[in-house]
């Protein structure tokens, strides 16, 4: 599946990636937890292609992706949904969908798609002709994650999708991020929320000023004693 | 009463009425204001496509206008092009201009891309006066042929007047088809978060080239129509003013509606022809101004959005007046039958 080795990404003069690897098997939710500035928006945006890497390579099922214009990558399966949700928010809530398909390959098979998001999020199909701006942040969180799912993804980057909302409602997203891991989609999910991500994941890596210190089984790290003490407050 | 529609689009009533306005009209200088205030509805459709609908703060449609109308006049007079095949050369001329200074530019966002656009639009109209073998400098190009179709040569201002209504009618649909593609929908994407709209994929400096493009393609048919109808097109048919002025138009009407141009333009065009009689020569051109800016004035505070919103659903207007108005009568006719019988 994907694969990532020796990664650097440097804003200018600044290095924010020092070389990192790390893997995304078949099926699973790996999660990147770790705290402000340490690289992990980064991280997803050059998955995305976003972001040019230095030097280092991402292979997403034999196919380099480090050298590859964004909305090829979109076409290969892997969509973002990027942090503070992003969403459109003076189109409609169908619109917005519209957008996560605009690939041609994806347009075609939009119909098929809504009614997966629909099944998914019942609220969205409620909001359909609202615009996103109106939306609250839950419901625009389960629009950026529709959206997203509108592409076709064989690859689901999930970048902060607990950010701001109430705590019942990062249930509610989590909850959906499983169904979605259970109908096949590997998810990379990154995450300030340590414990809820921790939860979720099958696999899980520690991400410090850059550099990875820490990559283990998801339930291991959460019985570890220092990821306990600087992540799960003690 | 079942042939009355309970609601009818406001876009097949603007047809209507505009097919009949000549009808109604007698006064020659009347169309003609009416005639140029059709060019200013097509020009801001042209600048809302690139400003409303794709976000890029474009100010210099007036060089379009000028290239295509330049295009259109010099093809016309010199390799003796009919009016038709001119006009799609000057629409052409626009899109290949609207595209060398896209790629250039459209790296810029917001009010650098502006100043540029600016500054090409100034740039055309010096090499228009200074270009003097081809344009003949700041006396511009007199005599340009009328369009001619199916052996009718036009004359007077009634025929150019469904010319113009055509070519409306033309912007409005392709545009209005546009907008509901795929690449209309990456352009709103574009207008509304473009940094989110390429992590779906869309590559967005390529659609703003593009919306570029095609807004500047409608300004140059825009051109070769007025340099037609006035028959002499110079350095000064189309400046800066011109450029501000639909600009303006753009933001009365609303900044990213559908129908927004019509009141825009109809309001801003026809204000200075309606205080004419009250002032005269200059006075005119400063009132205009103090004008705009006394409207721009009250826009802001009071409907900021502009007049049509940002809408691009289709304006319904309700006929349940006129139904109920048909029922009564209706009524009162079969009241009569039964008072008789």
């Amino acid at each position: 599946m994907l694969k990532i080795t020796d990664l650097v990404v440097s804003y200018g003069a600044i290095e924010a990636l020092h070389g990192i690897s790390l893997e995304v098997g078949e099926g699973e939710i790996v999660a990147i937890i770790g705290s402000n500035g340490a690289g992990k928006s980064t991280l997803l945006n050059t998955i995305s292609g976003l972001l040019r890497p230095k030097s280092g390579t991402i292979i997403n099922n034999d196919i380099p992706l480090h050298k590859t214009d964004p909305n090829k990558i979109v076409g290969l399966g892997i969509s973002q949904v990027p942090e503070g949700r992003r969403i459109f928010s003076n189109l409609t809530v169908r619109e917005n969908l519209e957008m996560g398909a605009i690939l041609p390959e994806n347009w075609k098979t939009f119909d098929k798609n809504l009614e997966r998001v629909h099944k998914l999020f019942p609220r969205l199909q409620e909001r359909d002709a609202q615009t996103g701006g109106t939306l609250s942040g839950g419901e625009q969180q389960m629009l950026a994650i529709g959206r997203a799912l509108m592409g076709n993804p064989k690859l689901l980057l999930l970048d902060e999708p607990s950010l701001g909302l109430a705590p019942v409602l990062v249930t509610d997203v989590y909850r959906v991020i499983m169904q979605i891991q259970s109908s096949g989609i590997p998810i990379l999910l990154v995450e300030q929320n340590a414990y809820q991500a921790l939860k979720v994941a099958n696999r899980a890596y520690v991400l410090e000023t850059g550099n990875i210190v820490m990559g283990d089984t998801a339930s291991r790290l959460l019985a570890n004693d220092q990821v306990k003490k600087a992540y799960l407050g003690g | 009463m079942s042939w009355l529609p309970h609601k009818v689009n406001l876009k097949w009533i603007l047809l209507v009425g505009s097919l009949l306005l000549p009808l109604v009209v007698r006064s020659p200088f009347v169309l003609h204001v009416i005639i140029l205030i059709g060019i200013y509805v097509i020009l801001t459709d042209a600048l809302n496509f690139v400003t409303g609908f794709a976000g890029q703060l474009a100010l210099g449609i007036a060089a379009f206008v000028t290239i295509g109308g330049y295009t259109g006049a010099l093809l016309m007079l010199n390799n003796d092009w009919s009016f038709w095949t001119a006009l799609v050369a000057g629409g052409a001329a626009g899109f290949l201009s609207g595209l060398i200074l896209g790629v250039l530019s459209l790296r810029l966002r917001g009010d650098y891309l502006g100043m540029v656009t600016l500054g090409f639009s100034e740039i055309v109209r010096i090499v228009a006066i200074n270009l003097v073998p081809v344009t003949r400098g700041p006396m511009g190009l007199p005599g340009i042929p009328r369009p001619e179709i199916l052996g009718y040569l036009f004359h007077g201002d009634i025929p150019y007047y469904y010319l113009l209504l055509a070519l409306i009618i033309f912007t409005h649909v392709t545009i209005e088809r546009m907008l509901f593609s795929r690449f209309g929908r990456a352009c709103l994407a574009i207008r509304d978060d473009e940094s989110a709209a390429a992590a779906m994929g869309v590559q967005a400096y390529q659609y703003k080239v593009l919306a570029f493009c095609i807004s500047s393609a409608y300004a140059g048919l825009a051109g070769v129509f007025y340099a037609s109808w006035t028959t002499l097109f110079s350095p000064d048919s189309f400046q800066l003013v011109d450029s501000i002025m639909v600009s303006v138009m753009n933001t009365l009407g609303g900044i990213g509606s559908l129908l927004g141009s019509f009141p825009g333009a109809v309001i801003l065009a026809s204000l200075p022809e309606i205080f004419r009689p009250f002032t005269t020569g200059a006075r005119v051109a400063s009132l205009r101004l103090a004008l705009v800016g006394l409207i721009m004035l009250f826009l802001v505070i009071f409907r900021p959005q502009g007049i049509a919103g940002m809408s691009i659903d289709p304006v319904f207007i309700s006929l349940e007046p006129i139904r109920r108005w048909f029922t009564r009568r209706q009524d009162k006719v079969d009241e009569n039958k039964e008072a008789k019988q």
